[in-house]
């Protein structure tokens, strides 16, 4: 029983919080107040994503729900709806985890992006059913088209330069349990 | 040893779905507190932000000053035809400003015939954008001042030229202009030369809608839209743009405020006027007493 690991889960933690928090502040960032068509890709949904894939005791579900009630409270979105969904769609992420693992990045692309998709579709019935502006459609479709091009890039990122890979065959963690 | 770490690990995991659980049921909360209260709900989220965002300013102002300076550098690829451009506007301003001259001593003369006596001129405060809503899909700014300031709920928010918006949400420090072209916003204004009320409304572009018109035929593209001060949220006639007419067979507004490159606006002091409700509070008392040293009072606001 020699093979004690340190827990460091809880500094990742803290970066991928710190890592939303400069996401919320670029956001806030008056560039440019004229109404733009272009929103930016929700990054840190994809990071979510491949990170759950990887190594998921680093994101934790009250970590996504955090970061997401941030993002609600800040960008002066209807608060909790689009937390909701995302906490929906990463908890069905995180179940189907194993499958991924398994399979080549195509895949994973793919999947992600319908996933990004549903929970579109989600927030805006729940908005729709109970009588909150919605946004508009080219609006969303242009937020599901860059997320859906920036999760490579994300990818790559966490992959070859933060050097994150999904567990080795026999690898276990803290509590011994199978990764 | 085996069983006993996949008893803990099952009972960790019955935990984790508990208060996923809870943490679905509070959102929901949450979602339903902000449905049915939500003044309260963004008064809330207003006092938040006023705590957070004048703190990180500091490090805001760079970053928006340089991507600034880079879409300046980059206009500086058509500085000729720019410069063309802008000596044809100057002329034809020159042209404006002699007419305008000539119309205000014209004015100036008719009023001193009539004894006309004008409202007060509006006052206004002056404040720094902090930062924009974050997302597409709200168009509105925080800015500077709050109620330390006097700003109140519903002031209009001016550039120097036109109309951008009405304060929505006010915190100590700071406060949220909604613009003309958020989704929810809402104003009265009239169409000039034929003096139409419509009722301007926000859709998320440069050209929020005309609504409501009586008679389109009195209107031609190009027309001054002034606010019409109707209910009295704002005062009358600031200028909001001009009348164009879209592909889509509607009559919108070319918005006269510039939005691009909005770094200062102009708060305007306005108070709806103070409504007499019994006339004979103000005078009754003071008519009944013979005091001879009770002059009438004549308050000057209002």
């Amino acid at each position: 029983m020699n093979d004690f690991k340190l827990n460091l889960n809880w500094i990742r933690q803290v970066i991928l919080v710190l890592f939303a928090c400069a996401v919320i502040f670029f956001h806030l960032i008056p560039f440019t107040l004229a109404p733009t068509m272009r929103p930016a890709p929700d990054i840190v949904f994809c990071v979510i994503c491949a990170l759950l894939i990887r190594r998921p005791e680093i994101v934790p579900f009250w970590v996504i729900a955090l970061i997401y009630f941030g993002f609600d409270l800040f960008l002066m979105k209807p608060l909790g709806v689009w937390t909701a969904c995302m906490l929906g769609a990463t908890e069905i992420w995180r179940a189907n985890m194993y499958f991924f693992r398994e399979n080549r990045f195509p895949v994973e692309w793919f999947s992600v992006s319908v996933l990004f998709l549903l929970t579109l579709i989600a927030n805006h019935i729940i908005l729709a059913v109970s009588i909150v502006a919605t946004p508009a459609f080219t609006t969303l479709l242009w937020e599901y088209i860059f997320t859906t091009l920036a999760y490579p890039i994300v990818l790559f990122i966490i992959t070859y330069i933060l050097r994150i890979g999904k567990p080795a065959l026999g690898e276990f963690g803290l509590k011994g349990q199978r990764l | 040893m085996a069983g006993n770490k996949d008893h803990d690990l099952e009972f960790g995991r019955s935990i984790r779905r508990v208060m996923l659980g809870l943490t679905l049921f509070f959102l929901f909360l949450i979602f339903l507190f902000w449905r049915i209260d939500n003044p309260r709900a963004e008064q809330f989220r207003i006092a938040l932000l006023d705590r957070v965002i004048p703190n990180i300013e500091w490090a805001m102002v760079p970053i928006a000053r340089v991507s600034r300076i880079v879409n300046d550098f980059q206009s500086y690829g058509r500085i000729y035809e720019q410069n063309q451009e802008l000596r044809r506007e100057l002329q034809r301003m020159k042209a404006w400003r002699e007419a305008a001259i000539q119309l205000e001593q014209e004015k100036a003369q008719l009023l001193d015939l009539n004894k006309v006596k004008l409202p007060p001129k509006l006052s206004f405060i002056s404040g720094v954008v902090l930062t924009d809503s974050g997302s597409p899909f709200r168009q509105s700014a925080l800015i500077n001042l709050g109620k330390r300031d006097g700003v109140i709920d519903g002031w209009a928010a001016m550039d120097g030229l036109g109309l951008l918006g009405r304060i929505s949400g006010v915190g100590e420090n700071s406060a949220r202009v909604i613009f003309l072209t958020d989704n929810n916003s809402r104003i009265p204004v009239t169409i000039k030369p034929s003096d139409q009320k419509a009722i301007l409304s926000g859709d998320n572009t440069l050209l929020p809608i005309l609504d409501f018109i009586d008679n389109t035929d009195l209107i031609q593209p190009g027309d001054r839209i002034v606010t019409s001060g109707d209910g009295g949220v704002f005062p009358p006639d600031i200028l909001v743009g001009q009348a164009v007419f879209t592909s889509d067979n509607k009559f919108r507004t070319r918005l006269a405020a510039d939005y691009n490159r909005l770094e200062f606006m102009r708060i305007i002091r306005h108070s709806s006027g103070t409504a007499i409700a019994a006339s004979e509070l103000l005078i009754g008392d003071l008519l009944s007493t013979d005091d001879p040293s009770t002059e009438p009072v004549t308050e000057p606001d209002g």
